[in-house]
C-alpha cells in the first residue's frame, strides 16, 4: 500500500461479497440510465430516419386502401402488404394539380416466402426517372442505374452466396445492401419499374386464381409528391382530394404523427421507468452503503486515533463510494451494450416501432455521461455517511466498557 | 512538563436532552514527562480511558485544559490536532483495533501513510517493529488470523511506527499471557528510556514494577497510588 488513499481499493478487494453487492447496485443504476437513454434515442433516431427516407410532403393512395388498418405501416414502415389504383389517377394528379415540384409513383408487392428469407418479403418498385424518395437513400449504397432483374435489398435480407434472390421463379441480382433503418424496410427489396412489372406478371402466373389480376402496365400503389416552394402542403393535398376521385392524399407529417405519438408514449414510459428505477437504485445504494459504513465505525475510529482528520475520513468514504460507482457504471454500461446488441431485433418486434441505435460516438458520449452520473450518484448517496463518519466521537466508540 | 492536563473534567449526558448526566473524570491534574513511564491503575469505569482519550486529543474535556508544552491542544483546529496526533502520539486503544482489510504489515505501516506516501525505509522499519514485538512471521497475515495477544502486539508496533514522543496505552496487557505481558511492558519501558513520555492505563499489577510514577483513578479523580 503506497498511501492511505489506497485503503478503499483494499476494502474493495478484500471484502469481495460486500463489494460485488455495491457494484451490482451501481451497475443497475447505470443500466437504467444508459439503457433508458439508448432506448429513447434509438426510437427517436428511427422516426427521424423514417421521415428523412420518405422525403415526400404528400402521399396519395387508393381510397379503398385507407380503410385497411395498416396501409400507413405498408408505406412508412415497409410492412408486407399491397394495394393498387389505376395509373390514370397518377397522370391526372400530374397534369391537373398545381403546386407540385416533384411527383413519382411506387409499387408494392408482398411476396410469398422468397429463397433468401424465412418470411414474406415486401417488394418496392420505383421509377428511377422520377423518384426522389428511394433513390437518394439507395444511392448511399449503390450509385449506378438498376437494370432489369437488378435489386438492392434492406440490411436484414441475406442474398444467396452468388448475390441472387429467387422470387416467383425469377432470379434477381442483388447489387447492394442498404443501411439499416430500424423498420421492416430493412426486410424489403427494391427494384425499378420494369423489373417490378415482370415480377407482377410472374406473381399473376403463380396465382392464377387470385380474386383480381393485377395489370402491371396500368396500376400504381402510391404517388409521392414534393410540393413546390410557395405552395401550402395542406392546400395541395386538399386540391387532390377535391379534384381526383378514388384516391386519398395525406400529408406525410400526419401519417408519421401516428407513429410519432406511439413513439412519444413509449419514450415517456421508458423515461418514467428510468427515473423510478434510478431513484429506487439510488435509495438502495444509499441504504446498503450506510449500513456498510456503520458496520465499520470502529475502523474509522482507529483511523482517527492514527491521526486522520475528519476531512480525510470523509474523503476516504467518498473515494470508496466513487470507486464502487465507477466499477458499477462500467458494468452497467457494458450490460447495456450487450443487451442492446443481443435484443435489438426482439425489441423492434416487441414495440412495433422503428428502432435505430445511435452512432458509436454518441453512444460513447452517453456512456461517459452515465459513468459520471453514476459516480456522482454514489458520491451523493455516500454524503450522509461521510458527514456522519467525519463527526464520529472516537473517544466514545473506543471507550469500551470503561 | 511535557503533556499535561489541568483541572480536566468530562461530563457525559445519560439522556439526549441533557437532563441526566454524570462525570467520567472530575477536576483532574496530570503531567507526563519525557523519559518516564506513568501507570494509572483503577477499576473499570473509573475514568482511565476517558482521561487517556482527552490526553490523546480525541475527546475534548468539558472543563480544563490539555497542554503539549505550552500549547492548548483543543484550541487547534481538527486538521492541526489530527496531524499532531499522527506525528506525536502513539496510541494503543483497548481491544482489537485492527484495520481488518489490511495485512499486519500494512496495519503497522498505516500511520506513516496518512499524511504521506510510502517511503523507502518505511517497510523495513515496520518489519523491524514486528520483529521487536515478536510477530515478524505474521507480516502478511490478515488480522482475523491473529490471536488477541498478537493483535495487541500489532497495535503496539503500529503505535510506534512514527516514533512518537508520547505513548498512551489503554490496557496494553489485557488478553495477554504472562510471557507476552512481560514482553509488552519491557517494550513500553524501552520507549520511555528512549525518551518518550509513556502513560499506561491498566489493571495489571505487573506494570507497577516498570513504572516511574504510579497513580490511581478512583471515581473520576486521580490520586497517588498507595
Amino acid at each position: 500500500m503506497r498511501s492511505i488513499n489506497s485503503l478503499p481499493i483494499k476494502n474493495l478487494v478484500r471484502k469481495p461479497a460486500r463489494s460485488l453487492a455495491l457494484i451490482f447496485i451501481s451497475a443497475f443504476l447505470a443500466l437504467s440510465a444508459f439503457g433508458g437513454t439508448v432506448m429513447v434515442m434509438s426510437l427517436s433516431n428511427g422516426i427521424n430516419s423514417l421521415s428523412a427516407r420518405l422525403g415526400a410532403d404528400i402521399i396519395v393512395t387508393p381510397y379503398a386502401a385507407t380503410s385497411q388498418v395498416s396501409y400507413d405501416s405498408v408505406i412508412i414502415q415497409g410492412k408486407p402488404g399491397q394495394f393498387y389504383m389505376d395509373s390514370k389517377y397518377y397522370e391526372e394528379i400530374k397534369t391537373e394539380i398545381e403546386g407540385i415540384d416533384k411527383i413519382t409513383a411506387q409499387f408494392y408487392l408482398a411476396s410469398a416466402k422468397a429463397s433468401c428469407c424465412s418470411s414474406r418479403l415486401q417488394i418496392i418498385g420505383f421509377d428511377p426517372a422520377t423518384d426522389f424518395s428511394i433513390q437518394p437513400w439507395v444511392e448511399k449504397s449503390y450509385s449506378d442505374k438498376l437494370g432489369l432483374y437488378d435489386a438492392v435489398v434492406g440490411s436484414d435480407v441475406t442474398p444467396n452466396t452468388d448475390m441472387t434472390v429467387e422470387i416467383y421463379g425469377k432470379t434477381l441480382h442483388v447489387q447492394a445492401v442498404l443501411d439499416k433503418t430500424g423498420t421492416e424496410l430493412d426486410s424489403a427489396l427494391y427494384v425499378d419499374i420494369d423489373t417490378m412489372k415482370e415480377l407482377i406478371r410472374a406473381h399473376n402466373e403463380k396465382n392464377p386464381n387470385q380474386e383480381k389480376t393485377i395489370d402491371p402496365d396500368n396500376v400504381v400503389s402510391s404517388v409521392l409528391i414534393k410540393v413546390a416552394d410557395g405552395y401550402d402542403i395542406d392546400e395541395v393535398a386538399g386540391d387532390i382530394n377535391l379534384h381526383v376521385r378514388q384516391v386519398k392524399a395525406i400529408r406525410t407529417q400526419n401519417m408519421i404523427s401516428g407513429v410519432s405519438e406511439s413513439l412519444s408514449g413509449v419514450s415517456a414510459t421508458i423515461s418514467l421507468l428510468m427515473v423510478v428505477v434510478w431513484i429506487l437504485s439510488a435509495v438502495i445504494l444509499a441504504i446498503v452503503f450506510t449500513m456498510n459504513i456503520n458496520e465499520r465505525k470502529k475502523e474509522f475510529a482507529v483511523l482517527r486515533v492514527l491521526g486522520a482528520s475528519r476531512v480525510k475520513l470523509a474523503g476516504l468514504v467518498f473515494r470508496e463510494a466513487a470507486l464502487y460507482g465507477f466499477l458499477g457504471s462500467l458494468l452497467g454500461a457494458g450490460m447495456t451494450v450487450l443487451i442492446t446488441a443481443l435484443f435489438t431485433p426482439a425489441i423492434e418486434n416487441m414495440i412495433g416501432l422503428p428502432f435505430l441505435l445511435p452512432p458509436v460516438p454518441v453512444m460513447l458520449i452517453a456512456g461517459a455521461l452515465t459513468v459520471v452520473l453514476t459516480i456522482a450518484a454514489g458520491a451523493v448517496t455516500a454524503a450522509s455517511s461521510a458527514v456522519k463518519i467525519s463527526k464520529i466521537d472516537t473517544g466514545l466508540i473506543l471507550r469500551g466498557d470503561d | 512538563m511535557f503533556l499535561s492536563a489541568e483541572k480536566v473534567s468530562k461530563k457525559f449526558n445519560r439522556t439526549k436532552d441533557g437532563a441526566s448526566w454524570f462525570y467520567a473524570v472530575r477536576e483532574t491534574d496530570i503531567s507526563i514527562d519525557q523519559g518516564t513511564l506513568t501507570a494509572i491503575f483503577g477499576k473499570s469505569g473509573s475514568g482511565k480511558t476517558t482521561l487517556l482519550n482527552m490526553l490523546g486529543g480525541l475527546l475534548a474535556p468539558s472543563e480544563g485544559v490539555v497542554r503539549y508544552g505550552e500549547n492548548d491542544l483543543y484550541r487547534l483546529d481538527d486538521k492541526a490536532l489530527s496531524l499532531f496526533r499522527n506525528r506525536h502520539i502513539g496510541m494503543i486503544p483497548q481491544g482489537s483495533t485492527a484495520l481488518t482489510n489490511l495485512t499486519v504489515l500494512e496495519n503497522v505501516l498505516s500511520p506513516s501513510l496518512i499524511y504521506g506516501k510510502q517511503e523507502d525505509g518505511s517497510i523495513s522499519r515496520a518489519k523491524e517493529l514486528l520483529k521487536t514485538v515478536g510477530i515478524a512471521d505474521l507480516a502478511d497475515a490478515m488480522p482475523n488470523e491473529l490471536s488477541g495477544g498478537e493483535l495487541r502486539r500489532m497495535a503496539i508496533a503500529r503505535a510506534l511506527m512514527n516514533s512518537p514522543d508520547i505513548i498512551l496505552a489503554d490496557e496494553p496487557t489485557g488478553d495477554l499471557d504472562d510471557e507476552n505481558t512481560q514482553t509488552v511492558l519491557c517494550l513500553l519501558r524501552e520507549q520511555a528510556e528512549r525518551g518518550a513520555a509513556v502513560l499506561i492505563a491498566t489493571h495489571d499489577s505487573e506494570a507497577r514494577s516498570y513504572a516511574n510514577i504510579v497513580l490511581r483513578m478512583n471515581a473520576g479523580k486521580l490520586e497517588p497510588a498507595s
